[in-house]
């Protein structure tokens, strides 16, 4: 059984939730409700190159909030 | 798919160890070899821990590692780590330092908690758990959403990733697993798990939140039966994980005595077979249950109950847990229908954030989620699974190239990786390895770098497999560092370009060559017998002995053999001869052989101690499972009844297998062999069935038994036998371990119980095994009248004077009292075939001169390097004491007869002993020069009348060569070489006997044979960085040797021998050897 995340021929969306996470999601599946695609179709690695690029925070985006609103320690 | 499940548990490990401190102060909440602590204590101690690394930097989404080896500490060090705010990265301070400081970086680690700090902890703040010193900081808000852990997992690129778990999906386990199973205040749970895998998560937090006891399981105590039974007993453990296999095997050892205490057994990290069930529910009134998950989502998603009479095969991995789903999807992400094998993905709250510092990465294993609520993300495992009708799921194995080794998880592209990194490998692959008994190990394949620059050359001397494990083991943890390696032209690759692992995995060399067929009957029987000895698929008349490996141990196994059936041979014949034809002709020419095999009484009553028994009794330490084990591969048609009437035989015939010991009122020691009037041969053996094990499983198993029936052995029971029957199905490998005290067996030992199994196989059943001629205790008799009649003028001032050379020494003395040995201070080195092959190949000179050469030459180089004055080279060697004494013939007896004894291999004044060849020359001489190849040293150092004996002060360093095993076969009776081959195992605080010691044996694998060595050493003398220079050194001068001798000896002519020191009646000298080795 091929993975459909593993395949290097194949073309991929980046999709991106409310927590900002990001997915690698393949263009012949259905988008998921509550995620929209940052990028993509293209090649699975540029759609990583973009994740790289653009989730530099790992943290999620209503901890990142709550964290950097009341002033704790930011990383 | 989600089990109904409460709305999430709200808080943090913070608040909710806090309340439970609270609640309950004066309650135990740790027990610990070192140290108990209350709740009360741990709350304190931990507060002002954690606020010294609050002040050292921690705090919320920061990373503070935590080294610290098991014991009340660890305990400490990990709730300060979560009170300080931060996420704990746990590591295993024995783990490589370039590793550790791989981890601290990649991890970001603002500190490290440690109880002495190493060099690996550079660049981080290091504080001491046992630092009490609290600044007046205050201890940070933490967030459910924070990052509670750590943990690192093989990575599949070469990169170990770090798997971030949040508080809140930790808190959602551990409060699902405590309304699921109701810890109690009364309960007491076993922490034994290595805080690098996640299990130990749940050790750790889930009785502190409940007012219940965590009781620390001594370091490495997890794999020892006999330990965890004691200490469950003492402790009265209510609560305990095990992995599967190592569950069965703790069944096994220890049948019978069922274990009040325990509540509930939890397992999880492989498949738990149904008979282990059955098993349980045999001896213990206790529940079971099966766990399953991966790290990347907070310890468990699925479990399931596994009762009394429970119906169900495979166990499955049960269903999922609070506010957690599992699905099955096929590759286009469409559920399978139930009962169809797909991928399992997981999704809910206990997935972990992702892989720390590792987008990317992360994006692909974590992903959007299809099927839950908007927005919702699955982590797609890699594991196959099913969904059975009702609900419950099964496991069915991976989809990719991660695989587990010894429970441990582990990506082959990380070691491949790893090994690229070495300068003069330009390609790797790396493949698990099942032989015919289904036990795995690592191969390296290498493609070696065409231009190796000079400077690599200098940095990594030869690319031989020991230089690439002493690599590896600097960057990799023990368990990821391959076994062999093999070195090719080119990887092969498929059609399309990529590796092809399975054209590599039947990369198999040849072992022999061919010739004539045997034209009579003599040459038909040496040829049969030389290549049962030597474990050859067939040996030809033009053949020769030393040509086809043989070594002088196998030669006196070989001389016995053919004089018994009727060709009268000695051990020079074997070895001499050119040829099987010689060898038959000699035979020919020969009379009967002149020694009468005894009477079988006269190896009854008692024995005299031998040298070597004194000396193992005054080593100290419990001797009892001092032993020598070897796995033998055996067909499945092999019954117990068989088994055990051939081990009656065998105890019937072979006395020392029946002595017993008594230790007198003074501490002296006996030794009785009683007549074999009622051998119980059925306490002999143990059957433990495979049940379709294979690889890692059975090894663990196997591993496992191994060990229990080494703890069986008794010396003053005279229970010195335990055989272990891995019975197996039609159709499938079974396997026979032997767990032989060492008192009674030895090298050659070995090889006449291995010769009488395979005939006994083939005898049927009037089979009977031939008698010994000479006995054990005839032998015994001899040495010690020997020792009393009178000695070698001399003698006694010569032993005096080599005991107290003022010797080069590595290291620090060793001290019995508190040096013993142990497993975690063993390094097993192989050098590569095509040296190996140079060394004990059929021109080079005795193997055991030049591996001396070799050592005397390391211990020198390194003693000068540490600037230590030159002095004489002192070894203790071993020899398998089997020496000719008129009247005796030792090639059946089996016994110890094992001869230690020191060899001053080097002076200090031998300044050409620098040059190779001249330092080979030297320690020829003195190796030659030993008088009765050292057996005199052990009477006159333990035999003779008290005033008269040899005292001093015993060299620190051991030598020990083991001979040339067959580790390549796959049939019937073959050896398994991955359990080791004549290897001492050793008890529990066995002293040790040298500072440092070395065992080398000539293994014939797959990829032709590799001299493998296995250092041990005592703590107290040198470390592991010290043992490893020294192994390296010696295989590099190995290396050297094995050049320059195999030009010398090619050599028939003078010019090749540029050699100053060499003169004309040297070489004269070394040719007449040379001839002489030959006829």
């Amino acid at each position: 059984m091929t993975n459909p995340f593993e395949s290097d021929n194949d073309r991929y969306f980046v999709l991106v939730n409310a927590e900002r996470q990001h997915s690698l999601w393949p263009v012949t599946a259905a988008v998921p409700a509550g995620w929209s695609v940052a990028h993509g179709g293209d090649t699975r690695d540029a759609c990583l190159r973009y994740v790289e690029q653009n989730w530099t925070d790992l943290r999620p985006a209503g901890l990142a909030a709550e964290m950097d609103g009341t002033g704790t320690v930011t990383p | 798919m989600t089990q109904d499940s409460p709305v999430v548990p709200a808080g943090t490990l913070v608040g909710l160890l806090r309340e439970q401190a609270a609640r309950t102060p004066r309650a135990p909440a740790v027990v610990a070899e070192d140290a108990c602590l209350t709740y009360a204590e741990l709350d304190a101690r931990t507060d002002r821990l954690a606020r010294r690394l609050r002040h050292a930097g921690a705090g919320p989404e920061r990373v503070v590692a935590v080294a610290v080896p098991r014991g009340a500490g660890l305990v400490v060090a990990i709730v300060a780590v979560i009170k300080s705010g931060a996420a704990y990265l746990p590591l295993e301070p024995g783990d490589p330092p370039r590793r550790l400081r791989f981890l601290l970086a990649d991890a970001g680690a603002v500190a490290a908690v440690t109880s002495g700090a190493g060099d690996a902890f550079e660049g981080v703040v290091t504080v001491d758990v046992a630092d009490a010193g609290a600044p007046s900081v205050t201890l940070p808000e933490v967030r459910p959403g924070n990052l509670a852990y750590v943990i690192y997992t093989s990575g599949s690129t070469g990169r170990p990733k770090g798997v971030g778990i949040s508080h809140r999906a930790i808190v959602n386990r551990l409060a699902w697993m405590q309304a699921q199973y109701g810890l109690r205040p009364d309960d007491r749970v076993l922490q034994k798990t290595p805080a690098g895998f996640d299990v130990s998560v749940w050790e750790f937090f889930w009785p502190l939140l409940q007012g219940a006891t965590l009781v620390m399981a001594r370091p490495d105590g997890h794999r020892d039966p006999a330990y965890l039974a004691e200490v469950i007993d003492r402790e009265r453990i209510t609560t305990l994980h095990f992995v599967p296999s190592m569950l069965a095997a703790f069944l096994r050892a220890r049948p019978g005595t069922p274990l009040p205490s325990v509540r509930r057994v939890l397992c999880s990290g492989e498949a738990l077979p149904a008979e282990t069930v059955h098993r349980f529910h045999q001896a213990h009134d206790a529940e079971l249950h099966n766990l399953y998950g991966p790290t990347e989502a907070a310890v468990d998603v699925t479990a399931w109950p596994c009762p009394p009479g429970m119906p169900d095969v495979p166990v499955p991995i049960g269903r999922p847990v609070w506010n957690t789903g599992v699905h099955v999807l096929d590759g286009a992400l469409r559920p399978v229908a139930d009962g169809e094998v797909g991928e399992l993905y997981l999704t809910g709250v206990q997935l972990a954030r992702g892989y720390l510092g590792r987008p990317g990465l992360t994006a692909t294993r974590f992903v959007a989620d299809p099927f839950g609520a908007a927005g919702e993300r699955m982590y797609r495992t890699g594991d196959l699974g099913r969904r059975r009708p009702d609900g419950a799921f099964e496991y069915a194995g991976r989809v990719d190239n991660q695989v587990k080794l010894r429970g441990q998880r582990i990506e082959l592209g990380e070691i491949e990786s790893a090994l690229t990194g070495h300068p003069a490998v330009e390609q790797a692959a790396v493949l698990v390895r099942e032989n015919a008994g289904g036990h795995q190990h690592l191969v390296g394949y290498l493609v070696a770098a065409d231009a190796v620059t000079d400077e690599a050359m200098e940095a990594y001397p030869p690319v031989t497999g020991d230089a690439l494990e002493a690599y590896l083991a600097e960057r990799l943890p023990a368990h990821m560092v391959p076994a062999r390696y093999v070195t090719l032209d080119e990887l092969p690759v498929t059609a399309n370009g990529k590796l092809d692992r399975a054209a590599l995995a039947a990369i198999e060399p040849p072992r022999t060559g061919g010739g004539r067929a045997a034209r009579t009957d003599p040459e038909r029987l040496v040829c049969g017998i030389l290549a049962e000895v030597l474990a050859l698929p067939a040996v030809h008349p033009d053949d020769g002995f030393l040509r086809l490996g043989g070594d002088s141990i196998q030669a006196i196994d070989a001389a016995g053999q053919i004089t018994r059936a009727g060709l009268p041979v000695t051990v020079r014949d074997v070895m001499g001869a050119r040829s099987v034809a010689e060898l038959a002709e000699r035979a020919l020419s020969r009379p009967a052989p002149s020694v009468a095999a005894e009477a079988p009484e006269a190896g009854r009553g008692a024995v005299p101690l031998t040298p070597i028994v004194h000396w193992l009794r005054e080593r100290g330490g419990p001797a009892d499972a001092f032993c020598q084990r070897l796995v033998l591969r055996i067909p499945a048609q092999v019954t117990g009844e068989w088994l055990t009437g051939v081990l009656r035989r065998l105890l019937e015939v072979h006395d020392m297998l029946r002595a017993r010991r008594r230790i007198t009122a003074d501490g002296q020691w006996e030794l009785l062999v009683p007549a074999p009037d009622d051998v119980d041969a059925l306490q002999c053996l143990t059957e433990v069935p495979l049940n379709g094990r294979t690889g890692e499983a059975a090894d663990e198993l196997i591993r496992a038994e191994l060990a229990a029936a080494q703890q069986r052995l008794s010396l003053d029971e005279g229970r010195l036998v335990q055989a272990v029957w891995f019975s197996a199905e039609p159709g499938r490998q079974a396997m026979l371990g032997l767990v032989v005290n060492h008192l009674c067996v030895d090298g050659v030992s070995w090889r006449v119980l291995l010769h009488d199994l395979r005939e006994a196989w083939q005898g049927g059943a009037g089979w009977r095994p031939a008698p010994a001629v000479t006995s054990f205790r005839t032998w015994a008799r001899l040495l010690n009248d020997e020792a009393r009649s009178g000695a070698r003028p001399g003698a006694a001032a010569y032993w005096s004077s080599v005991l107290d050379a003022g010797r080069a020494r590595l290291g620090r003395p060793s001290d019995a009292r508190t040096d013993h040995e142990s497993p975690d201070r063993l390094l097993t080195l192989d050098l590569d075939p095509a040296t190996t092959e140079r060394l004990v190949g059929p021109d080079s000179p005795t193997v055991n001169e030049l591996l001396l050469t070799g050592l005397a030459l390391a211990v020198r180089e390194l003693a000068r390097r540490d600037g230590t004055p030159d002095r004489p080279v002192v070894v203790d060697v071993e020899g398998h004491g089997r020496e000719d004494r008129d009247g005796t013939d030792l090639s059946r007896t089996v016994g110890w007869f094992t001869t230690l004894f020191p060899v001053r291999l080097l002076e200090a004044g031998d300044n050409d002993g620098d040059d190779p060849r001249a330092a080979l020359r030297l320690v020829r001489e003195q190796l030659r020069e030993l008088p009765d190849k050292g057996l005199e040293y052990g009477l006159h150092r333990y035999l003779r009348a008290p005033g008269e004996r040899v005292t001093g002060t015993e060299p620190e360093i051991g030598f020990n060569y083991l001979g040339r095993f067959d580790g390549g076969g796959t049939g019937d009776w073959t050896i398994v070489a991955d359990f080791g081959v004549g290897l001492d195992c050793f008890g529990a605080g066995m002293p040790t006997a040298h500072a440092v010691e070395v065992n080398a044996a000539v293994v014939d694998g797959a990829g032709g044979p590799v001299l493998r060595a296995t250092w041990s050493w005592a703590a107290g003398a040198l470390t592991r960085p010290e043992v490893t220079r020294l192994a390296e050194t010696w295989f590099r001068l190995l290396t050297r040797l094995a050049d320059d001798t195999a030009d010398a000896a090619a050599a028939a002519a003078p010019r090749d021998l540029t050699l100053r020191s060499v003169s004309a009646a040297e070489l004269a000298e070394l040719e007449a050897e040379l001839n002489a080795i030959r006829s």
